[in-house]
């Protein structure tokens, strides 16, 4: 019998190849993840370990994620962040409360604007929490910087029906802001 | 016929074709509407934009260096496959995989039976499996390896044919799942918490032997020195896991990494690593192959394939009764194991312990041709607690 040297060593050298597209993979969307994970959970440690684990779990599925890489990431993202952001406004209260304790002892140059914008900052996830969970994606993506070919890939959409959903998130988040601010 | 707010938005975002950004401009240069409606639309744009910004990481927020992280992401990559490892054995999307690799022991059984009572077994030998062992391996050749061999899966799509008998089917109660899987089925009595019972349909698999790609296969994985006998080629080899029955308690992930494996749906809850402790039930598993095969060595070749030394696999080779014993590889490090008595016969129990994690137990026993498997976070006493409570 023989084993066929020329394959074996095809396969090692996709192999190879794979792991070098996932670094680069990682080095390029790292701050990414993680800049939209931070906007949902507002916790950098949080935001750190959620971006980890969509990487790790980008490195379980590599060989089938190779098609629409980015979608999958923010898709992933989005999904645990926003699962984040909806278990944390379960425990709203508590939060309210460690954030005026954090906002106190704030290491910021100006104590007073740091507990201004965590204050702003609870009101505005609260409001996410509240949504739709696509419109509230299709919020986080766009305001983070996203293309619109970005947002439908990661939300699973065709491009040109984003500046309708987007129109509707904008919608949606101004009702249940005034709505919470009670005006 | 007016514009979309859809429309509008993309033209605020500069999204627009040139050809539709020139209609979609036209129109607002006719239509006071529409131009009304395009600043009430940017002026809450820019209200939401404002909202949202103060969301963005400030200067002390931003992320760790993607070097940093990325060291972070293989000490979990490490942690996280060892953890796993307990869960994909009984995991629905690891089954196949373990079943190759029962196959793969059971071919070192099948091909270990003394021909003397391989005779005595009349055409087929027939086994059942009464024992279980382990065999401390690197996880570096556990079957996650196996599976991006790409020889090891052209061979499992060429040679070995699965068959399921069903579809797994939840049961309410005990009752019902004995009743579903024709088995009586025990559940513990000591343990607390939300009891999910699924009944899984039985799987036959049977396994072709084609030796040219055995060997290649041995190749791939590094090991093209071992010696496999040529009576072997054209053997057909049939196991059989009956239909079995898991009892899940506590916040457990069913079947959802399928679902996560393929993003499908975004708007799904992914849930966390679990807090989960399994019961899995199943007579026996039994192995039909063709007798006289009388090469006790091809049980050191699995041996080597999972990692051991030629020394160290001829050595636990000896220990070993081939025909009757189920040999489970569990990773050489991080792990304790030991024989234990519980529910009045011997049991095998295994201790993972990880850094920051939850010891994980694997105690598995056979009783009354019955083989069970608990798994859970905790440790020996917590085992065998739930173990002795089985109603």
């Amino acid at each position: 019998m023989t084993v066929r040297t020329e394959d074996i060593k095809r396969s090692s050298a996709q192999a190879s190849e794979g792991v070098a597209e996932f670094e680069s993979t990682f080095q390029e969307h790292w701050p990414r993840v993680y800049g939209v994970l931070f906007r949902l959970v507002g916790d950098h440690a949080e935001a750190e370990d959620l971006a980890l684990e969509v990487f790790w779990r980008l490195y379980r599925q590599s060989r089938q994620a190779s098609d629409n890489l980015g979608g999958w990431l923010y898709r992933v993202a989005m999904n645990l962040g926003f699962n984040a952001l909806r278990a944390r406004k379960r425990r709203a209260r508590y939060e309210e409360q460690a954030g005026r304790l954090m906002s106190a002892s704030t290491t910021s140059p100006d104590p007073a604007e740091a507990a201004e914008r965590t204050d702003q900052r609870r009101r505005v996830r609260a409001v996410l929490a509240q949504m739709q969970p696509r419109a509230a994606k299709v919020l986080i993506l766009r305001f983070s910087g996203f293309t619109y070919a970005e947002i439908a890939a990661a939300i699973g959409v065709a491009p040109n029906s984003i500046g309708t959903l987007l129109a509707r998130a904008e919608g949606e988040f101004e009702n249940i802001y005034r709505k919470l601010e009670g005006a | 016929m007016h514009l979309t707010d859809g429309e509008i938005r993309a033209l605020l975002d500069r999204e627009l074709s040139a050809l539709e950004k020139e209609r979609v401009e036209q129109h607002l240069g006719e239509c006071s509407q529409c131009r009304t409606q395009a600043e009430t639309l940017s002026e809450r744009a820019g209200q939401i934009g404002a909202h949202l910004a103060v969301l963005a990481p400030q200067s002390g927020e931003a992320p760790s260096p993607a070097n940093l992280a990325r060291a972070r992401l293989e000490t979990r990559v490490i942690n996280m496959e060892e953890k796993t490892m307990f869960k994909k054995i009984f995991a629905r999307q690891y089954r196949l995989a373990w079943v190759a690799v029962a196959i793969i022991a059971f071919l070192a059984v099948a091909l270990a039976f003394p021909p003397v009572q391989a005779i005595a077994n009349s055409f087929l030998g027939l086994f059942r499996v009464q024992q279980v062992t382990f065999v401390q391996v690197n996880p570096g050749n556990l079957p996650d390896q196996l599976g991006s061999s790409s020889q090891f899966e052209y061979m499992l799509s060429e040679d070995v044919r699965f068959e399921e008998m069903g579809e797994p089917q939840k049961a309410a109660d005990a009752a019902e799942a004995s009743a579903l899987a024709g088995i009586a089925v025990r559940l513990p009595d000591s343990i607390e918490g939300d009891l999910r019972l699924e009944v899984q349909p039985g799987t036959q698999a049977s396994f072709k032997v084609n030796l040219a790609r055995v060997r290649a296969v041995l190749a791939e994985l590094g090991q093209a020195d071992l010696q496999l006998p040529d009576e072997i080629d054209g053997a057909t080899i049939t196991l059989e896991l009956p239909t079995s029955v898991v009892a899940a308690y506590g916040d457990c992930e069913v079947d959802s990494e399928a679902g996560q494996a393929a993003g499908s749906d975004p708007d799904a809850p992914t849930p966390r690593l679990p807090e989960c402790t399994t019961l899995a039930q199943m007579i026996s598993p039994t192995i039909t192959a063709p007798p006289g095969l009388d090469l006790a060595k091809i049980g050191e070749a699995f041996l080597q394939v999972m990692g051991m030394s030629p020394e160290e696999a001829a050595r636990f080779s000896q220990t070993v009764d081939w025909t009757t014993t189920l040999v489970i590889p569990i990773p050489r490090y991080g792990t304790d194991y030991k024989d234990v008595q519980v529910d009045g016969v011997q049991g095998w129990f295994i201790q993972q312990s990880l850094e920051d994690q939850a010891d994980q137990y694997l105690l598995i026993w056979i009783k009354d041709e019955i083989v069970y498997a608990l798994t859970g976070p905790g440790n020996i006493s917590t085992a065998l607690t739930i173990a002795e409570s089985l109603k």
